[in-house]
């Protein structure tokens, strides 16, 4: 058996707090530009509400652009992390321990995104009062937010319940290098935690409850967002398929996004020790049979929308917008995303020649592309498909959409990049207890593991 | 329960009476009186109130009439919004039931439209209700119970996994707490798992890096200015923003509209298609979508879409239905998307694009042209319809990116367009108005590649008219001296071109919203407007000087 990782025990703590201790010469310029495009996105975000939606490029017939994509897009992203961990963890698959912070805190940034992209589509942020003031239970509307508050709460607590050994161990160890600051708070999120088996036993079996609470919710967080889509009486959108379609597809995205993630910290703070080729291998199995469930859903809706056709002759309907999707003004972005989200990845992760770090990693930033790209084809080619025989509605994305979407997009390493600033990037508990376990069943020499 | 909730609606309704009647006098009636009686709890539900009035004439009570309740209603506007109509008894009384669906202050209004040789009469009064049901009444349906439970049972789940993971959280916080003053000490476990950490060896900084490090940091400066001033240099006029998009669609160009000189044309006349009557009810000629127009013998004929039938707009900005039946052949013009003229007739383009129905002046369908296409040319989604002076028909098919030749008798001739989207001379990316000047030529808005192309009447390019000054083309029409009106629905305004394809300017008037038909009668321009209605420009010639 591939043993997931082989390393001195102080080689694992060293590693996990290298960003904290030693950053490198490029985190700073790194995070001074990634600030600079937040910055920006917050100009355009005073800007609209300023002047209000009128320098977004949305309209009257399309009133679904960029950010309702970019919503879907980053809560889905937000699935690979949440569910990958918990599903792995429930199966106690022991490859999974270097990967799991970065892939949970990915999770937790990426929904924080997401969730604010409904208050900012909204235009008047005041009005996400409404909500609670005079929210419909019969409207997915509401039990959507109530979905993406308790994931994110979820999320939070997923997150943090393995963190609380590893904010001991920083507590007791950094010494001074930790600073004043960041002492006091690992020792308030550490708890008092002092790694004996009581504690160990508790933890455990609370993380349990969270993964196994956390995994139906996520479940549910798309759906509910997918049911926004399908309950509406839209050519495209009116589907039954939609939330598992909508499912499948966030989790496409996410293990594409933690793929990306992992491998960019993995060679920015030389984790190769520890996140090896054989993690990427497994992380690409997913993504594979993932996109091959993605790609079937894909062809079950367009076989069936195209069967009905429906007012083909009118210039309106599913069957004109099939048509426009297939062959007309977003043929290309369509066949793109079947290229480069579907066909290319799957080759990529499936064939020996490029079944590699560099190819799957590849594999993996085009499906996050396409995954946009898909979105960006479900929200707004419908919103822009006549439901009278009338003309096409147009959406042209302002410069104010595109600066928040791409301060969204330079968040995300940015948040992360501050995130481990303060918190291990490796889960260290659940290292050296994998590395424990394995060096009672096979002993120090043979796990590779010293005696610490 | 019922009677308790009757009781307080009773005490909570507190009677304002404010208006006598209003008798409004024709010649020869009987002037009657029309007085407000204090609303009561009604018997069908607690909810409920009813709401009475009494009419009275010299003579006494007067039995038989009917009369009209409405409550006052602020929503998009102070309106009536009728909640029932009910007879007077014996005894002049007469009554309705409502249910209150907010709660507050309401005023209602009886209305006694006259007859029985008795004048019209009106009051009014108030109250205030404290009870009300929900204004969004679900359908009823077999699902109902399982819709009532739903919410619930989801509320409950949502409950449970707060629960869940609140309980993960303190559990394992006291947990961790009780563990640790159960074992006061170090425990050997804990030594033995954390041994005394190792930091990293420090790394000796490379000044290599260091400097690059410095240059790229620099550089994010540098590069970080033009981004804010690109974000910063945002105009409030959101249409005029985009520019991106063009990277989105293909076969978009990469340029950006450019704002044309506004053109001097003075608003001559506003109609708007949709008008309201006393109740606040749209009226029977309103055109909620009016799809297309044309003018035949100075007369201004609208395309009503949905209504399946043309109106023609009077002078007073009436709008009359001349057409809402059907052909002798059983045609319909429900769902017509286009419609032109020539001579007297009106050509509409039924709803699946089979059939171009003819209508004659007085809005007698004479007959229908069945258009003849060879196999692979249907279906056709048609958006534009043209006819030149000989009778040949084009129309414009958006769905399959071509336009359309067919003689009068609905046979094919000709096809411009590879029926898929594209940007070459003989393609188009939907093309949707049309138009045919006087030479025959044919002039095609290409909305999608966001200009008009000019073809011969053999279907040659001649002209490619608007590249960088349009956004979507919708609309166009060729006056008699050959002058261009382009309607550009999301630049909110009216492109005009001289015969060469210079442009000349573009008509920016603030009524403009969603300008998508246009055509012209001598120096008038009509635009039909999706949400303005109808705006007539005048667009002198002399005013029109070649820049």
């Amino acid at each position: 058996m591939d043993r997931p990782f082989e390393t001195e025990a102080h080689d694992i703590r060293a590693a996990a707090v290298t960003p904290i201790l030693q950053p490198g010469p490029l985190f700073w310029p790194l995070t001074l530009f990634l600030s600079l495009i937040v910055l920006a996105g917050a100009v355009a975000m005073f800007q609209q509400l300023m002047f209000g939606l009128g320098v977004t490029g949305l309209n009257n017939r399309v009133s679904w652009g960029f950010y309702i994509t970019d919503m879907v897009f980053f809560i889905g992203l937000s699935y690979g992390g949440a569910v990958t961990s918990a599903i792995l963890r429930l199966t106690n698959a022991p490859w999974r321990a270097p990967m799991v912070r970065l892939a949970e805190a990915t999770a937790l940034v990426t929904l924080l995104i997401g969730s604010l992209f409904p208050i900012i589509d909204l235009g008047r942020p005041d009005r996400m009062l409404n909500l609670l003031l005079h929210g419909q239970v019969g409207s997915p509307v509401l039990w959507d937010v109530v979905a993406i508050n308790t994931y994110m709460v979820a999320t939070v607590i997923f997150l943090f319940l393995p963190l609380i050994p590893d904010m001991a161990i920083c507590r007791d160890h950094l010494g001074p290098a930790a600073g004043r600051l960041r002492k006091l708070l690992y020792d308030r999120l550490s708890l008092g935690w002092r790694g004996t088996p009581g504690e160990k036993n508790i933890l455990e079996r609370n993380m349990t409850v969270v993964a196994v609470v956390i995994i139906p919710l996520a479940v549910s967080v798309h759906s509910v967002l997918a049911w926004l889509f399908g309950m509406t009486v839209r050519p495209g959108w009116n589907s039954t398929i939609y939330a598992p379609y909508f499912v499948v597809g966030a989790l496409f995205s996410g293990v594409a996004a933690v793929i990306v993630i992992i491998a960019a910290f993995r060679q920015a703070y030389h984790l190769e020790a520890f996140i090896t080729e054989q993690h990427f291998k497994y992380l690409a199995n997913m993504l594979l049979a993932l996109g091959m469930a993605y790609g079937y859903f894909l062809f079950a809706e367009v076989l069936t929308e195209g069967y009905k056709m429906e007012g083909v002759s009118m210039g309106e309907g599913s069957g004109s917008l099939l048509q426009e999707m297939l062959l007309g003004r977003y043929a290309l972005l369509f066949w793109g995303f079947v290229a480069g989200g579907l066909v290319i990845p799957i080759a990529l992760t499936s064939l020996p020649l490029t079944r590699n770090v560099p190819g799957i990693v590849i594999a993996a930033t085009l499906v996050v592309v396409a995954m946009w790209v898909k979105r960006f084809l479900i929200v707004v080619p419908a919103m822009a498909t006549p439901l009278m025989p009338m003309d096409w509605g147009a959406y042209w994305p302002s410069r104010v959409e595109i600066a928040i979407t791409l301060a969204a997009v330079a968040a995300v390493p940015l948040m992360l990049m501050l995130f481990f600033r303060i918190f291990p990037i490796l889960s260290i508990y659940e290292m050296e207890e994998f590395a424990e376990h394995e060096e009672l069943e096979t002993g120090p020499e043979a796990s590779g593991v010293a005696a610490w | 329960m019922r009677v308790a909730g009757s009781a307080i609606l009773v005490a909570a309704v507190v009677l304002c009476l404010r208006t006598a009647a209003v008798p409004v006098l024709a010649d020869g009636d009987r002037p009657i009186s029309l007085i407000a009686l204090p609303p009561e709890a009604g018997e069908t539900a607690h909810e409920s109130v009813v709401l009475s009035a009494q009419i009275e004439s010299d003579e006494g009570p007067v039995g038989g009439l009917s009369v009209n309740f409405y409550i006052v209603t602020t929503v998009f506007g102070e309106r009536l919004m009728k909640v029932g109509e009910a007879l007077s008894d014996a005894s002049g009384t007469v009554s309705v039931v409502y249910r209150p669906t907010w709660t507050g202050d309401h005023t209602v209004v009886a209305h006694f439209d006259g007859a029985s040789g008795y004048a019209a009469a009106e009051t009014s009064f108030h109250f205030d209700a404290q009870v009300a049901e929900s204004a969004f009444e679900p359908a009823d349906f077999g699902l109902n119970p399982i819709r009532r439970v739903l919410p619930f049972a989801v509320g409950m789940a949502v409950l449970v996994v707060w629960a869940s993971l609140g309980f993960a959280l303190v559990n394992t916080a006291m947990g961790i707490r009780s563990a640790a003053r159960a074992a006061p000490v170090p425990s050997p476990v804990q030594a033995s798992t954390y041994p005394v950490f190792i930091p990293p060896p420090p790394v000796a900084q490379d000044q290599t890096a260091r400097r690059l490090a410095m240059v790229v940091a620099l550089l994010v400066v540098v590069a970080g200015v033009p981004l804010i001033w690109f974000t910063l240099n945002v105009s409030d006029r959101g249409h005029e923003t985009g520019v991106v998009a063009d990277g989105l669609i293909p076969g978009d160009h990469h340029t950006e509209p450019v704002a044309g000189q506004p053109l001097p044309a003075t608003l001559v006349r506003s109609v708007q298609t949709v008008k309201f009557d006393e109740n606040g009810q749209p009226t029977s000629g309103s055109v909620p979508i009016p799809a297309d127009l044309a003018i035949t013998a100075g007369r201004v004929r609208i395309l009503d879409s949905t209504g399946g039938r043309i109106v023609t707009v009077a002078p007073d900005g009436e709008l009359i239905p001349i057409q809402q039946g059907r052909g002798v052949d059983g045609t319909s013009l429900k769902g017509s998307p286009a419609m032109s003229s020539l001579g007297e007739r009106l050509f509409v383009v039924s709803a699946r694009g089979d059939r171009i129905v003819v209508v004659d002046e007085s809005g007698l369908i004479e007959g229908s042209i069945v258009p003849s296409l060879p196999a692979g040319q249907n279906p056709v989604a048609v958006t534009g319809i043209a006819l030149s002076d000989t009778g040949r028909i084009w129309l414009s098919d958006a769905a399959n990116h071509r336009v359309l030749l067919l003689n009068g008798r609905g046979e094919f001739e000709l096809v411009i367009g590879e029926g898929v989207a594209s940007s070459s001379d003989q393609g188009f990316d939907t093309p949707t108005g049309l138009a045919v000047d006087e030479d025959g030529n044919l002039y095609v808005s290409d909305t999608g590649n966001r200009v008009v192309k000019k073809y011969s009447s053999l279907g040659i390019l001649l002209q490619v008219i608007g590249e960088g000054r349009l956004e979507t083309p919708q609309g166009v029409t060729v006056n008699a001296a050959g002058r261009i009106f382009v309607s550009d629905t999301a630049a909110r305004q009216v492109s005009v071109f001289a015969p060469d394809g210079s442009h000349l300017g573009s008509i920016t008037d603030p009524n403009l919203e969603e300008p998508h038909i246009v055509r012209t009668d001598g120096d008038d321009l009509y635009v039909l407007d999706s949400l303005a209605g109808m705006l007539v420009f005048r667009v002198l010639e002399a005013q029109v000087s070649v820049p």
